[in-house]
C-alpha cells in the first residue's frame, strides 16, 4: 500500500469514526477496502436513523418535565431551567441528525410501495420536529441569557410542541416498520372480514318492501355470459378485468378501478361502455369480438346497477362459437377447467423460457399482456432434433406458436406436439415430417396456421389436415400434394386457404383497349378485362364435386354409383363432420 | 467532456435543493471520493433514462416484421395506380383554379406561365377480384393485385425531397427524430441476436435523371439508444464494411480483443454513466456475431434457378433492386424486424414516360416476386410489405407537353402507397382523389395515420411507444395519427 493510499484510508477511517462513534472500530475491521467504506457510507449513516431518534424522543419529553417541575417548585421563573435547556440542546442536535439520517435512509434503502404514504407524513413530521427543537433551543438560550424579552415563553411553547410532535413522528415511524395499527391492534382486535351476505341483504330488502325488478342470476348473468365473459373471464382477462364472479368486480381494495358502482349506473364503466354508440372506439363488445347488447339488455343492466347491483355468484360460461364438438356444455356437464395463468404457470413458463434460451431458441410472449408463448427453433437449423422438443414441456398450456422450419425433427418429434392443445401456429416446413406424423396432430383444435412447404406430405396427409377444425391457412408449396387435392380441400373447407405455390404471370395488356378507344367509350377501360367473378362459380362447384367423388374411398364411391350413401359407421361419421373416412381411404 | 459533469452543470435550482436535502455532507463526501456513485442508481444498466424499453408488443400482432420498399424520388401515382381517364379530354388545357385553389407549388414550376394538363399515356386495367386499377407499367404487380391494398389518398406536408423523406420515415420534417425502423427495433427488439433488428438496402434506379440524395440519418436513431440504428448492407464488395478480420487476426484473438475493450468500456461506464458506452459494447458484440452470420446470409449462390426466374435475372447482380428484394426475403426468414429498401431515381420532372418505364422495369417484377415468394413460404401473413414514395406528382406538365412526352412536379396532396401481408386486407383500394388526382375527395390518410397503422399491424399502440428527450415524451406519430381500421384484415 502506497503512502497516498494509506493516507486516504486513514482519512476515511477517521470520517467513519467521527460519524459513527463507538461502532466504527469494530466495523473497520470487517470492511477490507476503502471502496467498500466509501460506497457504503451514505447508507451506513442512513441506518443510524433508528439509533439517533432516541435522543430527541427521550430528551425533548424530559425537557418538558424539567421545565414543569421548575415552574412548580422554583421561585426563579423568568429563565428556563438549566436541566431542561441542557436536554433541549442535546435533543435538538439529535433531532437534526435524526432527520438528516432519515432522509438519506428513505432515499437509499429499498422499501415497499405500501409505506410511501406513511413515509411522506413521517418525513415531514420529522423535519417539523427538528425545526421546532431548533426554535426551542434558540429561544431557550436567548431566554437564559436574558438578552431578549419573551424568549422564555417562546421556549416553553416550543418545547411542548416539539415534545408532542416527536411522539407523533415516532408513532408514524413505528407504523412504517411494524405496520399500521400495530400498537393498538392487541387492544381492539378487528372483527374478521366477512364476505357480504348477498342473500340476507336481498331478504332484508324484500322484508322492507323494496322489490328488485331485475334478478342477477336469471337476467344479468346470461347477458354477461353471452357478451363479455369470452374476453373478460377465466380464459382471457382483457384490460385486467373479469366479470365472471363477484370478487373480481367488487374489489374493495381498489375502489377507483371498480367498473360497477352500485346505485350509479351512469358512473359505472361497464354501463358506459355497453351503452356507447357502436361507432365509438371504446364501445363494448368491440367490433368483431361479440354481438352488441340490445337496447333492452342495456336498460336491464342499467336498472340492475341502479337498484344496487346485487350479485349472486352463479356459474358463467361464454357461449361456444364456431365448430364445436357436440353440445355437451349446454347439457350441464361442467366445462373443462379453464387455464389460469397463476404464479405457478408463470414460473413454469419462465423456467422453460430460460432453458430454451440456453439452447439458443428464440422465445417470447405473443403480447406483453397475454400468457401465450411463441418459440422459434428455425434459426438453429438442422442442429435441432426431436430431443430438443422436451424443452417445451413447461409450455404445454401456453405455447401458441412454434416454428420448427428447417430443423431435423421427425414424425416422432411431431407426435410430441399433440400435447400442445393451445397451438395456433405451427411451422414444419423443410422438415422430414410425413403423412403419418401429420395424423398425430388431430388433437390440435386451436391450430389455425400449418406450414408444410417443402416436405414429403402427399394427398393422404390432407385427410389429417382437413380434420383440424380451426385451420384457416395451410401451406403446401413444394410437397407431394396434387393441385387437384389442394383444390378439393379448399372446396370442402370454405374458411381454409390452401397455398400450393403459384408462379408469377405478368398481366398481358395487349387485349386492353387503347387510350383512343377509352376516350370514345363511356365505360371505363378494363371493365371487361376480367370476367365477372360469379361466372365460373358453378363450374368450380361441379369440378369440386367430381374431385370429391374421385378422392372418396372405394366403398363410398360404390355406394354413390348405386345412387345411395355408404352405410359404414366410420364413413357416416366422417361424412357428418364434412370429412373423408380415414380408415377406408387406407 | 465528462457527461456527469455536464449534467451537474445543467441542474436546475429545484433539482439542486432536492438533491442537497439528501444530506449535503454525505453526498459531497461520497461524490468527492467516488463520482460514479450517485449516477449508478439513477441510470439503469441499459442507460435509458425513462425506464426500460417495452418488453413486447402491446397486443397480439398480425405482423412480426416489415419490409419497406421505399421508392425514393416520388413515383407518379397518375401513371401507375390512380387512373383518371377523364383527363384524356382535357389534354393540354389549363389546370382549373378551382382545383389548384392557390395551393403551394415548388419553385421549379411556380413560375410557369401555364399548367397544362398531361393525361397519362399508359393503358390501365382493373385486376383481380378487388378490381384494382394498375397500369401497363406494372404488369407483374397487376397480377398479384388481390394480395395488395392500394391507399390512394396518402398525403404529406412536405413538398421537397429531403423534408418529405424525413417526414415519412421519422414523423417529422426536421431532422433529428428516430426513424420508424429504429422505433420498432427499440420497441420490439430483434428476433435474431446474430443480426441487427434494422437493416437498410439501397439500389440505384435505371432512370436517366440524377437521383436524389439519401442521408444515413434517415435510418438513424435520433435520441434513441444508438444500437437501434439501421445497418446498411452495401451492394458491392463486403456487404458490411470492415466485417472481415484483417490478415493475421483469427476469430479467437478477435474475441479476446473485444473482451478486453468491453472491460475497459465497462470501467468508463462506471465512471461516467454514459449509456452510449453500452451501445458501443453491444455494437462490437453484434459485429462479432455478424462476422459469422452475414456471409451465409448474403451468399445467394445456394438459391435454385427458379428463384431467379421469379425475381428476374438481375437478382444475380448484387446491389440491384431485384437482388435486394431477394435479400429482403432471406432477412425476413431470419427474423430481422425492419428491412428498409430504397430504390432511387423516381424524380421525373421531365422525360417522364421514358424514365418511368425504366424505373418500373427495375421494380415491377421483383416487388411482385417478393410478395409471391413470401406468400408461398407462409411468411406473408406475418410480414408487412409497404411500397411507396415520399409524395406524389402533379397532373400538370412541368416543362413542354407533347403527345408522347411530359414531366411532373412534386405533389404532396395525394399519392398512392400499396401495402400487403401481415394484418392488411388484400384486394382493396382505399380512398378517392378528384378527377385531376390533385385533391382528396374521400378518406384522406395522413403520413401519421399511415405510420400509426403500420405500428398497429405490429401490435404496437402508436400513442404508447414513447421515449423521453429534452423534457418531453416523443413518439413516431408526434401528437397525431389514427389507425386506418378499414384496411385491416
Amino acid at each position: 500500500m502506497s503512502t497516498g493510499e494509506r493516507m486516504k484510508r486513514h482519512f476515511f477511517l477517521a470520517s467513519v469514526c467521527l460519524a459513527a462513534g463507538a461502532c466504527a472500530p469494530a466495523l473497520a475491521s470487517e470492511i477490507s477496502t476503502v471502496d467498500g467504506i466509501v460506497q457504503g457510507l451514505p447508507r451506513f449513516l442512513g441506518r443510524l436513523h433508528p439509533v439517533v431518534v432516541h435522543f430527541p424522543i427521550a430528551l425533548l419529553a424530559a425537557a418538558v418535565l424539567f421545565e414543569a417541575v421548575s415552574l412548580l417548585f422554583k421561585r426563579e421563573r423568568a429563565k428556563p431551567s438549566a436541566a431542561g435547556l441542557a436536554c433541549v440542546a442535546i435533543g435538538a442536535v439529535g433531532a437534526g441528525v435524526a432527520a438528516w439520517a432519515g432522509w438519506i435512509n428513505a432515499d437509499l434503502e429499498p422499501h415497499g410501495k405500501g409505506v410511501a404514504d406513511l413515509m411522506f407524513v413521517h418525513r415531514w413530521l420529522g423535519i417539523t420536529t427538528a425545526g421546532l427543537a431548533a426554535i426551542a433551543l434558540v429561544g431557550g438560550i436567548l431566554g437564559a441569557t436574558g438578552k431578549a424579552k419573551g424568549m422564555t415563553g417562546l421556549y416553553r411553547i416550543a418545547i411542548v410542541l416539539a415534545a408532542g410532535m416527536v411522539s407523533v413522528t415516532g408513532h408514524w415511524g413505528g407504523s412504517m416498520v411494524y405496520g399500521e395499527g400495530y400498537l393498538t391492534e392487541v387492544l381492539f382486535p378487528e372483527p374478521p372480514v366477512v364476505e357480504p351476505d348477498i342473500e340476507s341483504q336481498l331478504a332484508e330488502l324484500e322484508a322492507s318492501g323494496t322489490a328488485l325488478t331485475v334478478d342477477f342470476a336469471t337476467q344479468i348473468a346470461p347477458i354477461f355470459s353471452d357478451h363479455c365473459i369470452k374476453c373478460h373471464g377465466p380464459t382471457k382477462r382483457k384490460g385486467n378485468l373479469r366479470l365472471d364472479a363477484r370478487r373480481y368486480v367488487f374489489d374493495d381494495r381498489d375502489a377507483d378501478a371498480q367498473v360497477i358502482i352500485p346505485g350509479d349506473a351512469l358512473d359505472s364503466e361497464v354501463h358506459f361502455r355497453i351503452a356507447l354508440d357502436r361507432d365509438d372506439e371504446d364501445a363494448m363488445p368491440p367490433e368483431g369480438k361479440g354481438d352488441p347488447l340490445t337496447p333492452e339488455e342495456v336498460t336491464l343492466v342499467e336498472t340492475w346497477i341502479n337498484e344496487g347491483a346485487f350479485w349472486t355468484d352463479v356459474p358463467m360460461v361464454a357461449p361456444v362459437v364456431g365448430v364445436a364438438e357436440g353440445g355437451d356444455s349446454s347439457e350441464g356437464t361442467p366445462a373443462e377447467p379453464a387455464f389460469v395463468f397463476d404464479d405457478d404457470a408463470r414460473a413454469a413458463q419462465a423456467e422453460a423460457f430460460a432453458a430454451l434460451l440456453a439452447r439458443g431458441a428464440v422465445v417470447g410472449r405473443l403480447a406483453a399482456d397475454q400468457p401465450w408463448a411463441e418459440v422459434r427453433f428455425d434459426l438453429l437449423g438442422e442442429s435441432v432434433t426431436d430431443e430438443d422438443l422436451a424443452l417445451l414441456d413447461g409450455l404445454v398450456p401456453t405455447l401458441a406458436s412454434l416454428n420448427l422450419a428447417g430443423t431435423s425433427i421427425t414424425d416422432a418429434g411431431v407426435a410430441r406436439l399433440a400435447a400442445f392443445g393451445g397451438l395456433e401456429r405451427l411451422h414444419l416446413g423443410r422438415t422430414a415430417v410425413t403423412d403419418d406424423g401429420l395424423a398425430s396432430l388431430s388433437g390440435l383444435t386451436e391450430l389455425r396456421y400449418l406450414n408444410l412447404y417443402d416436405t414429403a406430405i402427399t394427398d393422404r396427409g390432407l385427410v389429417a389436415a382437413a380434420a383440424l377444425p380451426a385451420l384457416d391457412s395451410l401451406f403446401l408449396w413444394q410437397t407431394g400434394v396434387s393441385p387437384q387435392a389442394g383444390a378439393l380441400l379448399s372446396a370442402l373447407k370454405p374458411g381454409l386457404t390452401v397455398e400450393v405455390g403459384g408462379t408469377l404471370e405478368p398481366v398481358n395488356f395487349d387485349d386492353v383497349p387503347s387510350l383512343e378507344e377509352v376516350a370514345n367509350d363511356d365505360t371505363p377501360a378494363g371493365a371487361e378485362a376480367d370476367p365477372p367473378p360469379d361466372g365460373d362459380d358453378a363450374e368450380t362447384t361441379v369440378e369440386g364435386a367430381v374431385l370429391e367423388v374421385a378422392l372418396l374411398p372405394d366403398c363410398c364411391q360404390a355406394a354413390i354409383e348405386k345412387g345411395g350413401e355408404c352405410d359404414h359407421e366410420c364413413c357416416v361419421e366422417a361424412r357428418l363432420a364434412g370429412l373423408i373416412c380415414d380408415p377406408c381411404s387406407g | 467532456m465528462d457527461p456527469l459533469w455536464e449534467s451537474r452543470m445543467l441542474e436546475t435550482r429545484r433539482q439542486f435543493f432536492g438533491r442537497a436535502a439528501t444530506g449535503i455532507g454525505a453526498a459531497a463526501l461520497a461524490s468527492l471520493a467516488c463520482p460514479g456513485l450517485s449516477m449508478g442508481s439513477a441510470l439503469g444498466p441499459t442507460g435509458s433514462p425513462g425506464g426500460l424499453p417495452p418488453s413486447g408488443p402491446h397486443f397480439a400482432p398480425k405482423a412480426k416484421r416489415v419490409i419497406y420498399l421505399f421508392q425514393s424520388g416520388a413515383p407518379s401515382q397518375l401513371d401507375l395506380f390512380d387512373y383518371k381517364p377523364q383527363m384524356r379530354a382535357h389534354y393540354n388545357t389549363d389546370l382549373p383554379e378551382t382545383i389548384r385553389m392557390g395551393q403551394r407549388l415548388t419553385t421549379m414550376t411556380s413560375g410557369q406561365a401555364r399548367f397544362p394538363i398531361a393525361p397519362s399515356i399508359f393503358k390501365f386495367a382493373q385486376h383481380g377480384q378487388g378490381g384494382a386499377w394498375v397500369s401497363e407499367l406494372m404488369p407483374h404487380v397487376a397480377s398479384i393485385a388481390d394480395e395488395l391494398c392500394f391507399i390512394k389518398t396518402v398525403h404529406t406536408e412536405a413538398i421537397n425531397h429531403d423534408p418529405g423523406i424525413t417526414f415519412i420515415q421519422t414523423g417529422s420534417q426536421i431532422p433529428g427524430r428516430p426513424s420508424m425502423g429504429a422505433w420498432l427495433s427499440y420497441g420490439l427488439g430483434s428476433e435474431n441476436s446474430d443480426l441487427p433488428g434494422f437493416i437498410v438496402l439501397i439500389s440505384q434506379g435505371s432512370s436517366t435523371r440524377p437521383s436524389q440524395a439519401l442521408f444515413s440519418r434517415l435510418w438513424g436513431t435520433g435520441f434513441l439508444p444508438s444500437e437501434h440504428q439501421g445497418v446498411q448492407f452495401r451492394g458491392a464488395g463486403d456487404p458490411v464494411l470492415y466485417l472481415s478480420n484483417p490478415e493475421g487476426v483469427d476469430r479467437a484473438s478477435r474475441r479476446r480483443m473485444l473482451d478486453a475493450i468491453a472491460d475497459l468500456n465497462g470501467q468508463q461506464f462506471q465512471r461516467s454513466g454514459d449509456p452510449e458506452i453500452n451501445s458501443r459494447v453491444a455494437a462490437g458484440e453484434l459485429a462479432f456475431r455478424m462476422q459469422a452470420s452475414v456471409p451465409d446470409l448474403t451468399d445467394i449462390s445456394t438459391e435454385p434457378d427458379s428463384t431467379f426466374e421469379l425475381y428476374g435475372e438481375t437478382a444475380r447482380t448484387p446491389g440491384t433492386y431485384a437482388a435486394n428484394c431477394l435479400l429482403a426475403r432471406r432477412l425476413a426468414e431470419q427474423g430481422v424486424r425492419f428491412i428498409q429498401l430504397y430504390h432511387r431515381g423516381w424524380d421525373q420532372h421531365g422525360n417522364l414516360p421514358g424514365d418511368i418505364r425504366l424505373q418500373s422495369g427495375d421494380t415491377d417484377q421483383p416487388s411482385a416476386a417478393l410478395v409471391l415468394d413470401l406468400k408461398r413460404r407462409g411468411l406473408l401473413d406475418d410480414t408487412l410489405i409497404i411500397w411507396g414514395g415520399e409524395f406524389g406528382r402533379t397532373i400538370y406538365s412541368q416543362g413542354t407537353l407533347t403527345e408522347t412526352d411530359y414531366g411532373r412536379d412534386h405533389h404532396p396532396r395525394c399519392f398512392t402507397v400499396w401495402m400487403a401481408g401481415g394484418g392488411i386486407k388484400g384486394g382493396t383500394s382505399y380512398g378517392t382523389t378528384d378527377d385531376f388526382s390533385y385533391n382528396i375527395v374521400d378518406k384522406p390518410v395522413h403520413i401519421h395515420d399511415m405510420n400509426a397503422t403500420i405500428l398497429h399491424c405490429l401490435g404496437v399502440t402508436h400513442t404508447k411507444l414513447t421515449y423521453p428527450s429534452q423534457g418531453r415524451d416523443f413518439r413516431l406519430t408526434d401528437v397525431e395519427g389514427h389507425v386506418i381500421k378499414d384496411i385491416l384484415a
